[in-house]
């Protein structure tokens, strides 16, 4: 009997816990342990965060749906991980601690097989002086954070409607924060909430970024046909910001949060503040506070994790600049170099390098998009690194599957106004999610595979992926059938 | 009442924010960005047209699907 341990239960964690079980059947046995207890479906917590969907809509407790597919729950926080064992642990083992009520700080040992890290993002509010909820803007990284922005925002708007005038400003809290779809869909629906309430007019909406350039994505932007011509996402989002009258500061990094007040750097080494009276700003990301040691009890973090506490996989981390970079630097297997029976998925996977050109201010300061690496890429990651682990398990001697983000594709739905008749969403894909400029040398992606369009039926197709990812996780009869 | 419509130049700085305080080539770069046109408009929240658009979005997610699952 093989013993799989999964950390964390967001899309990749989840996805590998529900087909590992599918696959591996009742004979061996799937672990989960996150510390959350509910799931939460984070694209949807953007309408949370306008007041336009409840909390109910995008979460469900994990519990019932483990218990039913027979996956061992624990509610806790992997703090360590030993993957040669100790004296008393012949097999690797995870330490972790309970996030149960009345429980919490338990400490206990799983030991694994096999593992795989899905541990997501820390969310690294502390990255920027004053960001973030306990701080002085607000979110929507979790369900939430999003439930109290939609308060403050319906505040606003009520103050707007009493005779003030005031200014929002959504975007990125850090220079090298990733997400910057989420906030790009927050930006637009916050416009769209404006509207609906009749108080456009009487608010400004920034649109503050990272980002050198508009529609940048984190994925370096995208080259597209659109009416027999290529277009590029700059042109498109940039029209796009006209048409709603959302202004735009690009390639910034903010500096400071105060009330009121966001001080940030731009690429041009220039330091600016402007003052605000609603700031949604998403942290950057970092990995999970997640320590290894090997027998002897010595901190090995440093080589199987990354600087940012990401997991090191097999990728190339020595290409150097980004005249170096090549789509083969990504990983394919997503297993650690140091132990063939770790691997990582989702966020947690230490990527090689950006997928945006990287670009420092004169002051040395970094302000680059971190590589997304969510939503559908994760699950397929998550996906693939099962079936390995599976094969590995029944003894069957097939090479370990591969999902790079180099060779998949990826479907993306930043909504911009939730109605069913009035809404609208910008409706994105592409292939790869990674360029390839070997491959594709005028567009680094293929054209038949990388598409953009703006209207109605691209709110429709988020709500319904809303739909089927909430009716997959809950491991509804046939879930399987829907892809990642 | 719904504004659905590209707002004019005046109301985007009701704070009265000066376009060379607030990064201007970015300013520059959106304003010179073309405007759909009202027939474009229009066919972003037609319902017959959209159904078309949504089977159509449908078979791209699940080309990009089907050549990303081996």
């Amino acid at each position: 009997m093989a013993k799989l341990v999964i950390l964390g239960a967001g899309v990749a964690g989840h996805t590998a816990a529900l087909h590992a079980k599918r696959m591996l059947g009742s004979h061996h046995d799937v672990i989960v342990v996150s510390p959350n207890s509910n799931w939460n479906w984070i694209p949807s917590n953007i309408w949370v965060g306008v007041g336009k969907m409840p909390v109910s809509k995008v979460v469900f407790p994990l519990a019932p749906v483990y218990k039913k597919k027979g996956i061992d729950f624990h509610q806790a926080r992997a703090v360590e991980i030993h993957p040669e064992g100790s004296d008393a642990h012949q097999r690797g083992y995870v330490v972790a601690e309970s996030t149960k009520a009345g429980q919490e700080g338990t400490r206990e040992e799983i030991e694994y097989d096999y593992l795989i890290n899905c541990t997501g993002p820390k969310l690294n509010f502390g990255a920027t002086e004053g960001l973030g909820p306990e701080g002085n803007s607000l979110s929507v990284c979790t369900s939430a954070h999003a439930e109290e922005t939609s308060k403050h925002l319906a505040a606003a708007i009520e103050r707007i409607k009493a005779g003030e005038k005031m200014r929002f400003v959504v975007g990125t809290g850090h220079g090298t924060c990733t997400c910057e779809g989420a906030a790009f869909e927050y930006t637009f629906n916050l416009d769209f909430a404006l509207r609906e309430a009749g108080v456009r007019d009487k608010a400004e909406v920034v649109y503050l970024t990272n980002e050198a350039q508009l529609g940048d994505f984190g994925v370096g932007g995208l080259i597209f046909t659109q009416q027999g011509f290529q277009t590029t996402s700059k042109l498109w989002t940039e029209s796009f910001f006209r048409e709603r009258g959302i202004q735009a500061i690009l390639g910034a990094h903010c500096t400071k949060v105060e009330p009121g007040v966001v001080h940030y750097e731009q690429l041009d080494g220039s330091f600016h503040e402007l003052s605000f009276d609603f700031a949604m700003l998403l942290p950057p990301f970092r990995g999970a506070d997640l320590k290894a040691y090997d027998r002897e009890g010595n901190d090995i973090s440093d080589k199987v994790f990354n600087p940012a506490g990401f997991l090191k996989v097999d990728a190339n981390y020595a290409a150097g600049g980004y005249e170096n970079w090549r789509a083969e630097d990504w990983p394919k297997t997503y297993q650690s170099p140091m132990y063939d029976n770790i691997f990582a998925a989702g966020i947690a996977f230490a990527p090689p390098h950006q997928i945006s050109q990287p670009r420092t201010s004169p002051n040395g300061t970094v302000i680059t998009p971190a590589p997304p690496r969510t939503g559908m890429p994760s699950g397929m990651i998550a996906k693939a690194v099962v079936q390995t682990i599976v094969d590995r398990v029944k003894g069957v001697g097939a090479p370990a599957h591969e999902a790079p983000m180099t060779g998949m594709g990826a479907a993306c739905v930043a909504s911009a106004g939730m109605s069913f008749l009035g809404g609208s969403a910008a409706a994105m894909t592409m292939h790869p999610v990674v360029p390839d400029w070997q491959k594709y040398p005028n567009t680094g992606r293929d054209l038949k595979g990388t598409s953009g369009e703006i209207g109605l039926a691209g709110h429709w197709m988020k709500h319904l992926l809303h739909v089927l990812f909430l009716y997959k996780a809950k491991a509804r009869p046939f879930w399987w059938i829907i892809p990642e | 009442m719904m504004v659905d419509r590209p707002l004019p130049i005046h109301q985007l700085f009701v704070k009265g924010i000066d376009m060379s305080d607030i990064d201007p080539q970015s300013q520059q770069s959106v304003m010179a960005a073309p405007l759909p046109t009202p027939a474009t408009l229009k066919h972003r929240k037609n319902l017959f047209y959209q159904l078309l658009r949504f089977a159509a979005i449908n078979v791209k997610m699940i080309r990009v699907i089907g050549s990303s699952h081996h």
